[in-house]
């Protein structure tokens, strides 16, 4: 069910306002998102809306420097960026909506430690992409009867 | 079981080496551990080994400005902190252990930050102080 919700860093100078299905909440174990702890609530542009905070964001890429990991600043908190899998998309950490109940969420497992057998091909088509996406994480979860 | 670990933040500026015990992870629920994604590892002082990064760390504070919550400038992490229930302990972020499996880290105790005041007494009586 999509929802408005709103939330932020800790310190409060970074908020946005999200259209999000918790339903949809995905947990990664690749390198960054394991420190990050990130639950992940990938949406499109036109579904969040930075309410403030823009330049307390610090930006940390690397590898294929797709990714822009943004973090507040001043408090460190993690509270969306622009993922490699979907860089026209914001993926919003579910950790930092506002009055979250950290026990109602069901993540669904992405195994980021294999990245390309998960996400696809590198970057084509947008609507090329989207399907390979798709079909990525398909077989993703065939593979493990998920 | 006590054993030797290293970890770091995720640019590599920030590197530790640790004894501690994987056994007494901990998880809680208050308002910046829920953001952080955090599991707690408590260790003493001499069990813990800044290796790298001194100058890389941002320190946050709020509220009673007891904690320290340090992350790396540079890319975000917080590794590890000085958490205000034991400001004289070192909290390490279990998921910062080299090659650590998340999935594999079970909490074996659940502090109810939310209502923190209460969580600290009720532990203070369990641990007999």
């Amino acid at each position: 069910m999509i929802e408005t919700r709103e939330g932020g860093c800790h310190c409060g100078r970074v908020r946005f306002r999200v259209r999000v299905d918790l339903a949809e909440v995905l947990e990664c174990n690749c390198s960054i998102c394991t420190k990050k702890g990130i639950l992940h609530l990938i949406v499109p542009p036109d579904q969040f809306e930075l309410l403030r905070g823009r330049d307390a964001l610090t930006t940390y890429q690397f590898n294929t420097n797709t990714a822009k990991h943004t973090f507040c600043g001043h408090c460190g908190m993690h509270p969306f960026y622009v993922p490699r899998s979907h860089p026209d998309h914001v993926d919003v950490n579910a950790r930092c909506l506002d009055g979250i109940d950290m026990t109602a969420l069901r993540p669904r497992m992405v195994d980021g430690r294999d990245w390309e057998a998960t996400w696809g091909a590198p970057r084509c088509g947008d609507e090329l992409r989207e399907q390979m996406l798709v079909g990525g994480m398909r077989r993703f979860v065939d593979d493990r009867n998920l | 079981m006590i054993e030797t670990y290293e970890g770091g933040c995720h640019c590599g500026r920030v590197r530790f080496r640790i004894r501690a015990d994987l056994s007494r992870l901990s998880e809680c629920n208050c308002s910046i551990c829920t953001k952080k994604g955090i599991l707690h590892l408590p260790v003493l002082p001499k069990d813990f080994e800044l290796l790298a990064g001194k100058d890389e760390l941002t320190t946050y504070q709020f509220n009673t400005n007891i904690a320290r919550h340090t992350f790396c400038r540079h890319c975000g992490i917080h590794s590890f902190y000085v958490p205000r229930s034991d400001p004289d302990k070192i909290s390490v972020n279990a998921r910062c252990l080299d090659a650590v499996n998340a999935a594999t880290l079970q909490p074996s105790r659940h502090f109810n930050g939310r209502n923190w005041e209460e969580a600290y007494a009720a532990r203070r009586e369990a641990e007999g102080a």
